[in-house]
Formats: structure tokens, sequence, C-alpha cells
């Protein structure tokens, strides 16, 4: 489903079938097995919005907002290069700059018609659990100790507050049902 | 007397066609002895024609050229000035054949001359693949790997002038050009820098993707699911009302959309993407059209930066555009998050009574939503359709009755049933079916869902210990198997990357809540992710 979603391409009709049985069978399944959850703008937009999107323009992924949410980064990166006296020039700076770097032109201008390559299938598979390939056997930042620790005290400091809003929101829900069976049993008698 | 015994006569040697084919045919099994007659046949061979020069192409695809430069005549002794002579002609030479650049020619023939002299020996010079690109190519590649110039000088420094690189005033000279081509100019105002035509802007990106062969039909499904061809050609009727074309005129599809976002100022960005390509949703094949310092991205905020496109939008929805010399519809689709959507649309908010931007149904229980939520459909009812879309008209009247009303403390002079939660003037009267219902952020938001549940049953059997355990036992999981850490903003959560790869590695999660939630939740747990 989430693969559907996001692939900038043109989906086969087998997907788009698939993708729209996948999504309205996800969330009642979902909504049954835990009552407690609630059908969020997001969830019902996925249910019932994106397969007749999907259906009318034969892609999702092609359409979406990816590129938009790129654009900070950009901009983070290039700020620095692009200073000027006030802020509305070093912003102009930075439309110029996207302007020209913009990918058909200076792609085509560059390209020397070379490209590398494929990797026959499966070179890049790692041959034994030893393999540097492999992402654990990488040593980078996530080996120091001081990044470890930092990770696991951020994925912590996530549990917690998980845990404590899985709670609040079970009280919550056991107080609406109790409401509830209040209300039913005021308006039987 | 005896016999006279007669030699038999030797057999005709074979012709020297079927020898050298023989040859050529064993030549991977041939002996050292041979291999030395061969050269010696070969070298008989090039004294006899004396060739210019020998072409030979690699199995790499590599076509190499070598040219003759005689030497004779010439003393042993060579002085500088000479040298400086026989480097430029050879490289004059080369330049000739190869269509190379002299500077970057003339070091390596030095060198090479330089070193003959001291040792005899063929010297091999390569004859291709010296290219060196024009100031605009330099610009062009400065500004796609994001150099700066001060780097480009100490680059050119550290390489020599001869390594071909452009100075830093030839370089800008060629960035403004660039920059001063139609479609690429920026002018800034109070609200922000801008693309001073948005017209200009996409002409020149489709004219470029045409040119390049990127371009790509986007059409449309028909009822049957097959794409719909393009027969009809576009005539443009500005004189009349606007209407949506139908399937089978020639089009072009064109997301606009808006992100705010920064640290310290922040700036809204109006971006426009072209789903008419290979990698549409690559940064560098979309079109930063406006950049607009900004406090908030609410509807009248909207309004102030973003009013003066829209007319610029309809304009190119009444007349189309120019791909490859003909004229095409567009199809405008409104992209973002869905806060903007809501901003865009003038829309109350997701708390409000009609909660979604695409269709009516009712957000909120009682018993003075119920006649509205039986007509039109509840969000917790997920099971079932939706019974009403949004339509253009609505929003087109919403449009006119709305226009003065920009001040939140005015109290909105529509009931109810006319406004249907559109509170705000929309700022363009899109057909909500072509609004993109945020794939990105649905993603984000399904996965942020999927990690609750196994959680929220921990806690709902066992209490706050048992969803302490369980939540600490997800979260072991996906930092030691999925590999991934909650972002520190948005409350700590995943964001981006991280939850594409939960979304992958999903199954994790499940097995780490296996004994901490009965077995038929989780069993429902994995299918969902599964799904």
């Amino acid at each position: 489903m989430v693969r559907i979603l996001n692939r900038a391409q043109e989906i086969p009709a087998e997907g788009i079938t698939d993708f729209c049985t996948s999504v309205q069978r996800f969330a009642p399944a979902l909504l049954v097995a835990f009552p407690w959850l609630s059908a969020s703008s997001k969830l019902h937009a996925l249910t019932h919005h994106a397969p007749a999107f999907l259906r009318r323009f034969g892609s999702l992924g092609s359409y979406a907002e990816q590129a938009l949410e790129s654009w900070p980064v950009f901009f983070n990166h290039a700020r620095a290069q692009c200073m000027a006296d006030f802020f509305l020039g070093s912003c102009a700076q930075l439309v110029q700059r996207a302007a020209v770097e913009r990918r058909p032109l200076a792609e085509q201008s560059l390209s020397t018609g070379t490209t590398r390559k494929l990797a026959p299938a499966g070179a890049r598979k790692p041959k034994s659990p030893a393999d540097g390939r492999l992402r654990a056997n990488k040593s980078n930042s996530r080996q120091k100790t001081a990044g470890a620790g930092k990770e696991r005290a951020d994925m912590e400091a996530w549990a917690a507050r998980r845990a404590t809003k899985a709670v609040v929101t079970i009280e919550a829900n056991k107080k609406r049902l109790t409401k509830a069976a209040e209300r039913a049993t005021a308006a039987a008698d | 007397m005896f016999a006279e015994q007669v030699a038999a006569p030797d057999p005709p040697p074979p012709s020297p066609t079927i020898a050298l084919d023989t040859l050529m045919a064993r030549y991977d099994m041939l002996s050292p002895s041979e291999l030395q007659l061969f050269e010696a046949l070969m070298e008989t061979h090039l004294r006899a024609v004396r060739q210019p020069h020998i072409s030979f192409s690699f199995r790499s695809g590599v076509n190499r050229r070598y040219e003759l430069v005689s030497t004779r005549n010439r003393k042993i002794l060579v002085k500088t000035r000479q040298m400086r002579r026989r480097a430029s002609a050879v490289a004059r030479a080369e330049v000739s054949a190869t269509h190379s650049d002299t500077t970057a020619c003339h070091r390596a023939i030095a060198d090479i001359l330089s070193s003959a002299k001291f040792q005899e020996g063929v010297s091999v010079v390569p004859k291709s693949n010296q290219r060196r690109l024009s100031p605009r190519g330099q610009a062009l590649f400065l500004t796609k790997q994001q150099l700066s110039q001060s780097k480009w000088s100490e680059l050119r420094k550290a390489l020599c002038k001869e390594s071909g690189l452009a100075s830093r005033e030839v370089i800008r000279t060629a960035l403004r050009s660039i920059a001063a081509e139609p479609g690429r100019q920026v002018w800034t105002d109070e609200r922000g820098a801008h693309l001073v035509s948005l017209r200009d802007a996409l002409e020149c990106l489709l004219a470029e993707l045409v040119a390049s062969g990127q371009f790509r039909e986007c059409l449309v499904p028909g009822p049957d699911g097959q794409p719909v061809p393009h027969t009809t050609t576009f005539r443009p009727a500005p004189e009349l009302l606007y209407e949506q074309h139908s399937d089978d005129v020639d089009d072009k599809d064109l997301c606009l959309g808006l992100d705010k976002s920064g640290g310290g100022t922040s700036t809204a960005k109006l971006v426009a993407t072209t789903p008419n390509q290979a990698h549409p949703m690559s940064r560098s094949n979309s079109n930063l059209l406006s950049t607009m310092p900004c406090d908030s991205d609410d509807n009248a905020e909207l309004h102030d930066m973003n009013g003066p496109w829209m007319d610029d939008f309809q304009a190119m929805l009444d007349n189309g555009v120019t791909v490859g010399g003909k004229l095409r519809a567009v199809r405008l689709f409104f992209m973002g998050d869905l806060a903007f959507l809501r901003s865009f649309l003038g829309h109350k908010g997701a708390s409000c009574r009609r909660p979604c931007v695409w269709c009516l149904l009712i957000g909120r229980s009682g018993e003075a939503n119920a006649a509205a939520a039986e007509a039109h459909g509840h969000i917790q009812a997920i099971q079932e359709a939706p019974k009403m879309i949004r339509t253009r008209l609505h929003l087109q009247r919403m449009i006119y009755a709305l226009q003065d009303q920009r001040n939140d403390d005015l109290p909105i002079p529509l009931t109810s049933a006319e406004h249907l939660s559109i509170y705000h003037p929309p700022l363009f009267d899109v057909d909500p079916c072509q609004i993109v219902v945020a794939p990105l952020h649905l993603t984000l938001g399904v996965v942020t869902v999927l990690l609750r549940p196994g959680v929220e049953a921990a806690a709902f059997n066992g209490g706050r210990a048992a969803a302490e355990r369980a939540a600490a036992t997800v979260a072991a999981a996906l930092l030691d198997d999925v590999r991934v850490r909650p972002v520190p903003y948005h409350g700590v959560c995943f964001a981006g990357r991280e939850c594409h790869r939960i979304s992958q590695l999903g199954a994790a999660a499940c097995d780490a809540l296996d004994g901490h939630i009965p077995a038929e939740e989780l069993a429902a747990l994995r299918t969902a992710w599964v799904e």
C-alpha cells in the first residue's frame, strides 16, 4: 500500500485494484480490532479519497508533495552561499539559483553520454553475516559510544511518551464508554 | 642401372588470404615465436603503407585515434622556445583532430615532449575524450554541485590555469547570462522574491524536457481503466467562463503547492511540479516560483502572499501553454500538507463540523449533528463511502460570498448548510477531485497510527506497567532491527525516511509485541502492517 502510495509512476490497473482492496480492508479491520482507535482525517483520506484519486489519474506519487518538502533542505544548505545585505535579496538569490540549477538544462549541458553500467544481479548482496555491506557491520557514528547512547536515550524518551499517551487514550476511552452506558441506561429508564 | 628416384613436387603454398584468415582465427593460441613473426609482418605492413593515423575501438566502447608525428630532422637538444613551438604545433594538430581544448592539450603534450628529450621510444598521446566545458557549462556545473565561487577560485588556483577552469569573473558573467534567460528571471517586491513569469518558467521547463526527450504524456484512465489517448486539439476560449477540459484534449499536468518552513525567519515556498516527466518528485525537477518571508500560512496570509499568482494560474488555464510548438491545456492540481490545503480552501480546520476538504461528512457527534451525519456520513463510520463530495461550484460561491470576510472576529454571514465549514474565502476555485491527497503525509500519518495500537492494547489489558514494557520492547526493536530513531521535533516522533523504513520492516514491531498483547490483537496488527 505504501509503495503504491509513493511510487512516482503510472500504476497498472492490477496495482490500482490491489491498492483499493488493501485500503478498504485496512482501516475497518484496525478499528474493529482496536475499538478505542478513532478515524482521523488522514485515515479517512487514505481510505476513501486516495483510491478515488488513483483511479481517476492513474498515479498518486507523481502528484505528491515530496519535491515540495525537499526545498527547505536546499534552503538550509544554500543560504550560506546566498548572502545579501537584506533578507529579500537573499531570497532572490535563492530563487535565482534554483532556476539556474533546474535539472533538464544543467543535466543536458553537462551530460557526456556516458552512464555507469548496472552491477550484475546479486553482485552487491552481502555474502556472509560478517560482510561489511551489512548495515550492522558498518562502522559509523552509531558504533560510537556517545552516538549509540544518544540514540538509545531518544528511543527511551519516545517509548515513555508513547506509553503515557497510550494510558491516557485508554483511560479516556473507558470514561467515554462509561458515560455512554450511563446515557443508555438513563434513556432506557 | 638404378631407377632414379624423382622427388615429389612441393604442395603449392596456401593463398595469403587463407593464411591470414587462419592466423587471425588462431590469434589467441599463437606461441611467442609466432607472435614475433606476426609483429614483424605488421611492422613491414605499416612501413609499406605509412598510415597517417590508426584508429582503434576498445571493448569498453572507448575509441582511440593515434596520429603519427614525425620527429625526424629535429635536434636532440631542444631549447625552451623550440619546445614551446613543438608543443603548440602538436596541440594544434590534436585540436583540429578532436575538437578538444588547446590549453588542456598543450600541457600534456609539453610534458610528453620534455620526457622524449631524455629517452627514446614511442610516446602515445590519447587523442580524444579531452573535453572542456564552456564557461556556461562550468557555471551550470558550479551551481549544480552547489560550489561557492570562492571554492571554485581555490580549485582553479590549485589546478593551474591550464586546467581549463574559467576564472570567477567569467563564471559570474556566464551565470548572469543564464539568469537573464526567459523563465529564469527573478524580481522582488515587499512580499518576497518571485520568478517574473509563471508561463515563461513553465514553457522554458517544458521546452527543455522536450529537447532532452524527457517529456512524457500523462493519460487519464477512462471508465474501462485504459488510458484515454489525446485526440483533440486544445482551443483556448478566454472570453468564455473557464471549464475543465475533457480527458481526450491535449494537456499537461501541473501541481502547485506551498510549504512554510525555515529556522530564523520562516519563508513560504511556492513550488510547481510537473508529472509529465520521469522522476517528477526530484527537487531539481520542480520549479520554485516564489519565496516569501511569513509568520504563518493561514488563509489571510495566503491571500496576501499568493493572491497575485492566482491571476497567472487562471490565465494559464484559460490560454494553455506551448509544448514543443503545440498549444496544450493545463490540468491544475493543488498539493501540500492538510494544513495548507485547509488554509488554501478557507476551511475551518480538522476539528470543525465537516473536517474533510474533499467531502461533506460530519466529524462531530451529538443530536445536533445526527441528521447531517445521516445524510452525509460520519467520519467514524469508516467503512461507509462518503455520500457527497465537495464541488467547484461551492468554492466559487464561497469566493464570492466571503470575499470581504477576512476578519476572524466578525460572524460569518452564512448558515452552516451554506458555508459547509468553509469559513474564509478560498484562494482558487479548484475542482476538489484535483486536490492531491497528500500521499507523503498520509504515509507518515499511517506509520504513526500503526505504532500506537500495540502499546495501547498492552495498556488496555495490563495497565501502565504493561504499556511501558511494550513500548520499551517496540522501541528496542525499532532501534536495533529497523535501525531508526525519532526526530527531536514534532513532539519526538518518526519522520521522513524513517517512516518509509518502518513501513517496510513493520513486522519487527509486531514481533516485539509477541507476549505483550493478546494473540488476536497481534494478528490484526500483523495484517495491518502487511497491508
